[in-house]
């Protein structure tokens, strides 16, 4: 969108004779002129400006400023485009903050790769959104931890996010590739650390505040683990930590280990 | 299309001037030949001026479409356009004055007609109820400041004098009369933010943040908090939240109004929630502060200069602290102490005994008991 009227072209209607673009004499007029014209560059970026603030409008530039205002972080690999559709949508997202819904679109938002995510209750409400962005509801039995602590059982707001894909790889062994553990990459996964920081403070943001993230599962989708209903691929009881507990009688834990594991 | 960084740009009238001559002689006028004081070029001077101060107005309003860009008056409007957040606005403090009529006069006042006077702090107070003083009575009246802000806010004892004298009256306040200011563009645009949150039934932290932030005492004057911490999860459905004062403890009615507040705009059902003040922890130090004896400089003035700063750095450090992850234990940072100390004045070259940092608990606030030696060197060379 332009300035639909040019005011150094307006203004020849309402000049006086003497100052008017007359042949041989229009040293007024051009005066005048010059004067004016800079006024339609300000029109011109105050219209630029006022359609900055409105995401697929405005100039691009202006995306990073609009996430702030809006508190809706880019995706990792979000056009500009993407990205600003996903601003026009930011009372939506607001409106589910805290939800497992919402939280399952805000991770496959930032990931960008639109893996599946699932959202899963200890008392076993699995919220799946698909590829697709297609959401379902499920419940299945979910059994995380009631053989190796079974002091559990009664943490009714603990959640569980499984993110299918190899997003990214297993970390590598210490010192392969001139690459330390816990540097720019985190111990066993080879997630940026910086894409790490950003991911856990989006989780952070987006869950209810009285519920806690027991677990974050990245599972190689061609594995086909965590299948609602289909025991083999869900946990058996034993998953509470990583080996063995460290209390009572020691349960080994049977975790899958083509997966990786966040638990904060 | 330009970038926001274009868009966002300022102009000087020098260079608004320089576009003028630069089109004037493309146009063929020979406008740089035209005498520096006369007429035209007097004109252009001036009205570049105008287009120069108008142009800073139409980039403050483009910033003004951004949260962390937008100011003062720009800011709230943004706020109650965009979040539906009205900025509140500083309210004149507010308490209870005693008059005791020791005297045998009778009288009688109309709202606003009392004017009482803190003397050290500089401030006056006014009835803001009719009321009757016989003689051997004594009254309790609501006061409120003449002048708005949290500068009125006067300590209990201090407002005991009454501007017209008034034979065998003599006037106190046994509690504190408070008032707050305007909020900063800072906490308006946090407030922002937390409004967002606060949308949602489904109880993210945002949301508790927000109804802290937004609580109102029974008068309608906001809770006196500029701190809290919200724990981070819960297995147990429990949310805990402590909150601090920029003095330290809040007022127990405080807390009164920010549980109803949550009540109100955060909990979700079957979630429990539980409201604390935060409680002190005492960093005592003695500071020895080195400082070139600059001419006129003297060592009671930087002393002052660093209590006001580390009044400062007590007022806003966080409740249980920074964190450096991996660690999950937060500190108050001896360097933050000394470094806080050392910027009080450029005279100051060295600070020593800020000692070891201190562990802070989840709800605690650092209480900074600090002595400061103030020693003055002289520059030799």
């Amino acid at each position: 969108m332009s300035t639909a009227i040019r005011l150094r072209d307006a203004f020849r209607s309402y000049v006086p004779r003497f100052l008017s673009d007359r042949p041989g004499k229009n040293v007024g007029f051009r005066f005048l002129w010059a004067m004016i014209a800079p006024l339609d560059v300000a029109a011109q970026v105050l219209v630029e400006g006022i359609q900055a603030a409105q995401p697929g409008h405005g100039t691009p530039s202006a995306l990073p400023l609009i996430g702030r205002t809006r508190g809706i972080s880019r995706g990792l690999v979000d056009t500009d485009a993407v990205y600003a559709a996903r601003l026009r949508l930011w009372l939506e997202a607001w409106r589910e903050a805290g939800s497992s819904y919402e939280l399952a679109r805000q991770i496959q938002a930032y990931l960008g790769t639109s893996p599946r995510v699932r959202v899963i209750t200890r008392s076993g409400i699995w919220i799946t959104l698909e590829p697709n962005g297609t959401i379902s509801k499920t419940t299945a039995a979910w059994d995380w931890d009631s053989l190796s602590h079974p002091a559990r059982a009664g943490f009714w707001s603990e959640i569980f996010i499984v993110i299918e894909g190899a997003l990214y790889a297993k970390q590598l062994p210490w010192g392969a590739g001139n690459q330390k553990w816990g540097t720019r990459e985190g111990w066993g996964h080879r997630i940026p650390s910086e894409q790490g920081a950003e991911l856990r403070s989006l989780m952070q943001t987006w869950k209810s505040a009285h519920s806690r993230i027991r677990a974050v599962i990245w599972t190689p989708t061609a594995a086909a683990h965590f299948v609602p209903g289909d025991a083999p691929s869900c946990p058996d009881g034993t998953w509470g930590a990583w080996g063995t507990t460290g209390n009572g009688p020691r349960v080994a834990s049977n975790r899958f280990t083509d997966c990786r594991y966040w638990e904060f | 299309m330009r970038t926001i960084e274009e868009l966002t740009q300022a102009i000087s009238s020098d260079e608004i001037l320089e576009v003028w001559l630069t089109a004037l002689e493309k146009l063929g006028v020979p406008a740089r030949s035209w005498r520096k004081a006369g007429v035209a070029r007097s004109i252009m001077r001036v009205v570049s001026k105008s287009y120069e101060g108008f142009i800073l107005i139409m980039v403050a309003a483009i910033k003004g479409g951004f949260l962390d860009t937008a100011e003062g008056p720009w800011l709230t409007r943004l706020a109650f356009s965009a979040f539906n957040v009205v900025r509140p606005t500083a309210t004149f403090a507010s308490g209870f004055a005693t008059f005791t009529n020791g005297g045998g006069g009778v009288f009688n006042f109309n709202p606003y007609e009392v004017t009482l006077l803190w003397e050290a702090g500089g401030k006056a107070y006014r009835n803001t109820v009719a009321f009757s003083l016989n003689p051997g009575e004594t009254k309790t009246i609501a006061i409120e400041a003449i002048e708005a802000g949290a500068s009125s806010s006067a300590p209990p004892g201090v407002i005991n004098k009454l501007e017209a004298v008034l034979p065998g009256v003599t006037v106190s306040n046994a509690s504190s009369v408070i008032g707050s200011d305007e909020l900063k563009d800072a906490e308006l645009r946090q407030l922002c933010r937390d409004k967002l949150a606060a949308l949602s039934l489904r109880g993210p932290r945002g949301a508790y943040a927000y109804a802290v932030r937004s609580a109102l005492r029974v008068d309608g004057s906001p809770v006196d908090i500029n701190r809290l911490s919200i724990s981070p999860q819960s297995s147990t459905g429990q949310v805990t939240i402590y909150v601090a004062s920029p003095s330290g403890v809040p007022a127990a009615s405080d807390l009164t109004a920010i549980r109803d507040r949550i009540e109100a705009v955060a909990r979700p059902d079957s979630v429990t929630t539980s409201v604390f003040a935060s409680s002190g922890a005492s960093f005592s130090r003695t500071l020895t502060v080195w400082a070139r004896a600059d001419v006129g400089l003297a060592a009671a003035t930087v002393k002052e200069l660093v209590l006001a700063q580390i009044v400062g750095l007590q007022r806003d450090w966080p409740i249980a602290g920074y964190v450096k992850p991996p660690s999950t234990q937060g500190y108050l940072y001896a360097d933050a102490l000394a470094g806080v100390a050392r910027s009080a004045h450029p005279a100051i070259f060295d600070v020593d005994g800020a000692g070891a940092d201190m562990a802070l608990a989840p709800g605690q606030i650092a209480v900074l008991l600090v002595a400061v030696n103030v020693q003055l060197v002289p520059v030799v060379g």
